[in-house]
């Protein structure tokens, strides 16, 4: 159990950076416990390659995001994990005005810009973004300014 | 919407999750204590044992084909079509066994493309081997008996084929999404 408890410590301060992300690439709130669920199963399953180099950020955003982006989940759910009652972000109801406005823009983005965009909304320097991404930063800086632009285009639609 | 509305509605969600645990860590604990798989896991499982599977039912039926005494354009036939289909499913095993979620994203990306186009051919190959094979067994053999099983085994498999075609479309689109993405992502 030494090694599922030294996991655990890990990712706890991370789950709503986590959740963050998949909300972005989900459908309605079951695809939301299914894909939160993967994702954890899948830094479990890498974690015994993680070797502390460089920030602990870096590759939980890493395998987050290619656990969205790939969508190699099977179409049938992954048996229900209770996500926290009190945690009612992805319902209509809980959302504030702007936020709901946000993550629906953000939905109509292909998988990578979204990635790029979720990114940039948590503040990573370009840098970051490419070693997450691993893009170069000229490519991160051009790619986000179309999408900003995109993304202004759609709320004026 | 505004960058500047953006950034406060992203503070927003910021305040609402701040320090909440998503999951317990009891149910983190329960959920890696029962070894539970993801998906992607499961799938490559689900190859791991086609390929076990086929590669035993190659040896079997192979054993049991060869010697006898069949024509040699049904012994070839039933060989070609079983090795092919174990064949597609190691390299579709390999190819899955490959992704590493810790990669880069084009590289994760290239994979799934590589994956899925090797099951979409996988399917079309043997279908269409299979289709030739049940034609020559029909051609070849008179017996009533066969050339009403043959029909049947035929048409039932173009009922699995219709359904299969939907996956199959399914997985196209999603192919040419992940190359126009893959497109996009290497544009400098």
């Amino acid at each position: 159990m030494g090694k599922e408890n030294e996991f655990i410590e890990l990712i706890n301060p991370w789950q709503p950076m986590i959740y963050k992300v998949c909300l972005a690439y989900c459908k309605n709130k079951d695809d939301l416990a299914d894909l939160f669920q993967e994702t954890l199963l899948n830094l479990w399953s890498a974690y015994p390659n993680y070797k502390g180099e460089g920030k602990i950020s870096t590759w939980i955003y890493r395998i987050t995001l290619n656990t969205c982006i790939s969508d190699l989940r099977k179409k049938k759910h992954l048996e229900f994990i209770p996500l926290q009652n009190d945690l009612s972000v992805y319902d209509e109801a809980g959302l504030g005005e702007q936020l709901h406005e946000m993550y629906g823009l953000i939905k109509n983005l292909n998988r990578i810009e979204r990635a790029l965009i979720l990114l940039w909304l948590d503040e990573k320097s370009y840098e970051e973004i490419g070693n997450i991404l691993q893009m170069s930063r000229t490519n991160v800086s051009v790619k986000l300014v179309r999408i900003k632009e995109k993304l202004r285009q759609m709320s004026v639609y | 919407m505004e960058q500047n509305d953006m950034f406060s509605a992203w503070q927003e969600i910021n305040k609402k999750l701040n320090n909440q645990e998503i999951v317990s860590k009891k149910t983190l604990a329960a959920l890696l204590e029962n070894n539970r798989t993801s998906s992607f896991q499961k799938l490559m499982t689900v190859e791991k044992g086609s390929c076990l599977f086929l590669c035993l039912l190659t040896l079997f039926l192979g054993s049991i084909i060869i010697p006898e005494n069949y024509p040699m354009l049904i012994k070839i036939g039933a060989m070609v079509l079983l090795l092919t289909a174990t064949g597609f499913n190691i390299i579709g095993y390999i190819k899955l066994k490959s992704i590493r979620f810790e990669e880069s994203v084009t590289a994760i990306l290239k994979k799934v493309y590589a994956y899925r186009q090797e099951t979409i051919w996988c399917y079309i190959v043997v279908y269409i081997l299979a289709i030739l094979f049940s034609l020559a067994v029909w051609i070849w053999y008179s017996s009533p008996f066969v050339r009403i099983l043959i029909p049947l085994l035929v048409l039932t498999g173009i009922l699995v084929d219709y359904l299969i075609f939907h996956w199959t479309m399914r997985n196209l689109d999603e192919m040419s999404r992940m190359t126009k993405e893959l497109k996009e992502l290497e544009e400098r």
